[in-house]
Order: structure tokens, then sequence, then C-alpha cells
């Protein structure tokens, strides 16, 4: 399947360079800490007080979002690996879509609390979202991974049965 | 049980998503005719009636709103493709899950995808050229499509699997 294989590589094209983003991104936080030097980390284009425990709190969840994200990269490329290996109905590729879609959820929401932390302590000029669609969008593409999950449980059972059959 | 609850609560947050997201474009598509009309009425206002009306000396104008046009049109189209997702979760609901029904607007979902990421960059290739945008392509890759391409991918690789799976399942039915 060439669409695989170009997923595949897309996947892992974007886990390297994410691996490289975070590292930078560390690096900078921590220069910014050691070096007390307020112009270097910025969230949403703003720059964060690095003396206020509300904005390293905003930080620290900005920076545990793109860890859950990266981490649910990396299982989503052990999925893309089993695809390619044809081992479509295993108990693995079952659990890691769970656990990916899981992952996005609380990415979603934890994301929808930075921003609203960031809209009331960055600026104080709160606006009011009726649908935040991020979060919707968040919730669609975890349930789907999570729904993914039981119907391939429903394939591993239909492919046991087969075995069985034969 | 569990899945018929998690189906149910994709297809509310589906419903949602869709719902939001033509408001936004409907919202768009008013105000962008209401800012049409305040101008007309300026033009309405000093324009000699005798003028024929020339297409070549308001080419900017007319250029800018085709292009507006069709990426509401695009836009659309997009929102429309979450209507097959639809489709998925209510034969995944009924317990269809390998039918060809599900692998077919699979398909469907990821090809009207692929469609939008082309019009993206058409209209914005096409907007650069005529009204002289600052286009860069780098920006339209960082936003939608770094995520519209590989999801359209997905759908392709989802729609071949569910195939195979059906096959299993002709399989399994007929030694029974």
């Amino acid at each position: 399947m060439k669409k695989l294989r170009l997923l595949s590589t897309i996947a892992d094209l974007a886990w390297y360079l994410s691996i490289l983003a975070l590292f930078i991104m560390f690096g900078l936080f921590i220069y910014a800490l050691i070096a007390g030097d307020d112009s270097i980390v910025t969230l949403h284009g703003e720059y964060i007080n690095l003396k206020d425990p509300w904005h390293l709190l905003l930080i620290g969840m900005g920076l545990s979002i793109s860890l859950i994200l990266l981490y649910a990269l990396f299982l989503f490329r052990k999925v893309l690996s089993s695809f390619r290996g044809m081992q479509l109905f295993r108990i693995e590729v079952i659990d890691n879509l769970k656990r990916i879609g899981n992952l996005i959820m609380i990415a979603g929401v934890l994301s929808f609390f930075v921003d609203f932390l960031f809209d009331l302590k960055v600026h104080p000029e709160v606006s009011i979202k009726f649908i935040p669609v991020q979060l919707v969008a968040y919730l669609v593409i975890g349930s789907f991974f999570i729904v993914l999950a039981e119907v391939f449980a429903r394939g591993k059972e239909l492919q046991e049965e087969n075995e069985l059959t034969v | 049980m569990a899945m018929k609850s998690n189906v149910q609560t994709l297809q509310i947050i589906t419903w949602v998503l869709i719902l939001s997201a033509a408001s936004i474009l409907l919202n768009d598509i008013n105000e962008f005719r209401l800012n049409r009309f305040t101008e007309f009425q300026d033009w309405a206002a000093t324009a000699n009636p005798d003028k024929p009306i020339s297409f070549t000396e308001n080419f900017m104008e007319w250029a800018y709103y085709s292009l507006a046009v069709a990426m509401f049109v695009i836009r659309g189209l997009l929102i429309y493709a979450f209507t097959y997702f639809l489709t998925i979760l209510k034969e995944i609901d009924k317990g269809n899950y390998y039918g060809t029904k599900v692998s077919d607007n699979f398909k469907k979902v990821g090809k009207a995808f692929i469609s939008y990421a082309i019009g993206l960059v058409v209209v914005q290739t096409i907007s650069a050229f005529t009204l002289k945008n600052d286009f860069s392509f780098i920006q339209l890759f960082k936003t939608e499509l770094t995520y519209l391409i590989p999801a359209a991918l997905g759908f392709f690789i989802l729609a071949e699997l569910f195939k195979q799976a059906q096959t299993l399942k002709d399989e399994n039915d007929l030694t029974i």
C-alpha cells in the first residue's frame, strides 16, 4: 500500500521534527529561566513574564500538551508499523488506538484550559466563545480513535472465529 | 454497549462541529455580503448611470469577489464531507462495521479532504498572482495542509483496511 508508506513517512518526519522542536523549546525555556530574559519565551505570540507563577503554569501546561501529543504521535507510528506488517487486529494495535484517543482528548481539554487561563491572566478583556471549535475538533478526533479501537476489537474477535473454523 | 454509547457521543460531537463550522461560514458569507452592499451603496451614490460597467476597469474587485466566493464553496464542501463521516458512524452504530458503505464513505471523506487541500492551494496561488497578496506557502502548510493531507491518507488507508476486513467477514460467514 503506497498510501500507508506515504503516511508512515509523513508521521516519521513529523516525529523527528517535533523532537527537534521540543529540544529547542526546552533549551530556550531553561536559558530564559537562568538568564532571566523575558524576551525569549512566548505563548500565543505574547511575551511571558517568567517571574509570574501564573505565566509559568501556562508555559508548563503548554509543554505538557506538546509532550502528550508527541507521545500520541509515537503510538500512532507504532500502529502504522503494525499495519505495514499486516498485523491489523492485534491487542497492541487496539490498546494503542485507545491510548491515542484518550491522549488527544486530554490534550484538547488541557489546551482549552490554557487558552481560557491565557485570556483570563494575560488578556483580562475576556472574550466569550460560544462553541470552542478547537476543543470540539480534538474531541471528535479522540473519540474517533476510541471508536476505531472498538471496531478493531470486533475485527479481532472475527479473525479468531475465522481461525477456529478453518 | 460501551461501543454504542461511544459512537453516539461521537455522532453528537460531530453534529456540534458541523453546525458550528456551518454557522461560522454563514456568518462570514453574511459579513461579506454586507460589506459588498455598503461598497455598492457608496459606488451608487457617485456612479454615472450612462457609463457601462467595465470588467477590465474593475478587474481587481471582480477577482477578489470570485476568489472569496470560491473559498466559501470550498469551505462548504469540507463541511459537507463531514456528513459522509456521519454516515460511517451511523453504519457502525447499526453494527455494519465491515460493509462496502463504510469503506466507500471513508474513501469519499479522504477525497473531500484532498480536494479541499488542492482547492485551497489553487485559490491561494491565484490570489497571490492576481491580487498580489502576501502568499506564504509555508504558512499554508503549517495550518490546514499539515493536518488535512495526513488525515486524507488515513481515511484512504482505513477504506482499504475495512475492505480487507469485509473479505474476512465474508469468508467467516461462508464457513459457518
